[in-house]
């Protein structure tokens, strides 16, 4: 099962230009909707932002994509995959080719830097070598700039240099597609603009396409091809940085002032 | 009003840890099973528990024995003083001693640990780096707990004995030989073996509790802080519940 999802990944991803395609999504949490008909596609190559309230359900959105929630309607297609049909094991072949950025970071704190670096490619790819894992995690820490911290314990890292680890992490299996829960949060201006530019160059070096999510306009000004609205559960309104601005749309505009 | 929603929380609870249970023995029995992490938990939760289970169990086996001293005295039966609590160590305190203390530094630990692992997403990264998290974390702390408990109360027991010798001489002389040789002569199997086997209960209820405690942990680090507190006082309670049920049943069973 493993072996075809990683055979249909590969062709399904030539084929196609949508990377993930999420249609008509419903999740509930309780009484509540958090998602009710939620529908948006990745193209490929492409940089998706999805803004939204505090509360209206992106980290949702994005759990439901990696299949950490499970939806209560509607389909999810990831690399060409239907998410709800798959067993453990495709899953788990969808899960090494979608990387997910935690809002938190998630970065083990018993273990350093290298082991964190280590942990998914021990997971996931069992053929890897050591000395090939070895070259994969210096290669992967000196792009996000921080090949020094290799020995260093998570707690010995600043904010921003643990979101560039998180980051690595989720880079040393070469990802097709990178999942962003809020990047910038929490972090200074500067701190902000670089990893927004870090991520800029990720998508360029690594060939990732990406969802974002983030209410970082300037973060989002930055790394957005296109923007998707999340309101209601709902898919409010989507186009590109310039097309939004300027809408006359009081609900839209709210989120460039 | 009020009563019905207690009511209501403590059935659902009871729900959810009989739910987390089976699912603990459903994954327990299932391959891929993760031995270096749970070799691993076995060093953090018995080795390293090894220095306060030593200590607490001599002052145990210690105290008990200058406390008793006098009552035996005015009795006239000093010289059953090795045998009064040698059966005390080794049937009751020993185990619930070990057991409440074993619940005070571990089950509040893995509940933090996994608490803070909750909360800040570390068990989601887990499972998207194809890894079941609740085999990785608590199925290898469960059965380190069931496991680790039984073999540090027989330590403590006998290091009790030893604080025990210590107080018999204080104001008597035994050779270490004679101690020995009473105290051997007065414990049965049937004291030992029902005693340990209730401290595989302690082991797998103390892991449990912190387990579940800390994976079903509210957001935020007060949930955290929550976790942790409400890990040692169920676990603790239930020892106690446990020991309860365990006299009852070895008693039914003819074994005293
Ligand atoms: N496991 C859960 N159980 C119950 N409700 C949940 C759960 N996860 C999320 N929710 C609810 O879903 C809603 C959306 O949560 P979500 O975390 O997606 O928000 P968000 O858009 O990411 O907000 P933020 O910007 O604060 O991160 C919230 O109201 C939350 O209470
Ligand atoms: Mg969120």
């Amino acid at each position: 099962m493993a072996a075809d999802v990683e055979d249909n990944i590969k062709q399904g991803t030539k084929k196609g230009d949508v990377v993930i395609s999420i249609d008509h999504v419903t999740k509930t949490f309780g009484k509540r909707n958090v998602l009710d008909g939620f529908t948006i596609d990745l193209q490929r190559g492409e940089s998706l932002v999805v803004l939204g309230r505090s509360g209206s359900g992106k980290s949702v959105l994005i759990k439901c994509v990696i299949g950490l929630y499970k939806t209560d309607g509607g389909t999810i297609k990831v690399l060409g995959q239907d998410i709800e049909n798959l067993d453990h094991d495709g899953l788990d072949a969808i899960r090494a080719n979608v990387g997910f950025l935690f809002q938190s970071n998630a970065l083990y704190d018993s273990m350093t830097v290298r082991e964190n670096l280590e942990f998914p490619m021990r997971r996931h790819l069992k053929t890897v070598s050591v000395a090939e894992a070895e070259k994969r995690i210096v290669d992967t820490l000196a792009h996000v700039g921080l090949a020094h911290t290799i020995d260093m314990m998570p707690s010995e890292l600043s904010g921003g240099m643990q979101k560039r680890i998180a980051l690595a992490r989720t880079l040393v299996l070469n990802p097709e597609v990178i999942l962003y829960d809020e990047p910038t949060t929490g972090l200074d201006p500067v701190t902000a603009r670089e990893i927004s530019t870090l991520m800029n160059d990720t998508q360029r070096l690594y060939n990732t396409s990406s969802i974002i999510i983030s209410h970082d306009m300037k973060c989002v000004e930055k790394t957005a091809d296109r923007i998707a609205i999340l309101m209601d559960g709902k898919c409010y309104a989507i186009g590109t940085f310039d097309q939004l601005r300027q809408s006359k749309d009081e609900k839209i505009s709210q989120f460039f002032e | 009003m009020k009563l019905n929603a207690y009511v209501a929380d403590l059935f659902g609870e009871t729900g959810a840890i009989s739910r987390f249970i089976a699912r603990y023995f459903g994954e327990l029995f299932r391959p891929k099973y993760e031995v270096r992490q749970f070799i691993r938990q076995c060093y953090i939760i018995g080795v390293l528990s090894l220095p306060l289970i030593a200590v607490t169990g001599f002052i145990m086996g210690l105290v008990l024995t200058m406390q008793l001293r006098p009552s035996l005295l005015s009795y006239g039966v000093e010289a059953q003083l090795p045998v009064m609590v040698s059966l005390a160590i080794v049937r009751e305190i020993g185990p619930v001693i070990t057991a409440l203390i074993f619940a005070g530094k571990i089950s509040s630990g893995i509940g933090a640990e996994l608490g803070s692992m909750k909360v800040t997403e570390q068990i989601d990264a887990m499972e998207v780096s194809g890894t079941n998290p609740f085999k990785y974390l608590v199925v290898t702390r469960v059965l380190a707990t069931t496991m680790m408990l039984p073999i540090l109360t027989i330590l403590s027991d006998t290091i009790a004995l030893y604080g025990s010798y210590l107080g018999v001489n204080i104001k008597g002389h035994t050779s270490i030989t004679l101690y020995f040789f009473q105290v051997f002569h007065a414990l049965e199997f049937s004291d030992v073996l029902p005693a340990v086997l209730k401290t595989v209960f302690f082991g797998f209820a103390i892991g449990l509790i912190g387990c579940y405690k800390g994976y079903n942990s509210s957001k935020g680090t007060e949930g955290v802080g929550r976790s942790a507190n409400a890990a040692v006082v169920v676990s603790s309670l239930l020892v106690f519940i446990i020991d309860l049920l365990t006299v009852q049943i070895t008693d039914l069973l003819g074994l005293n």
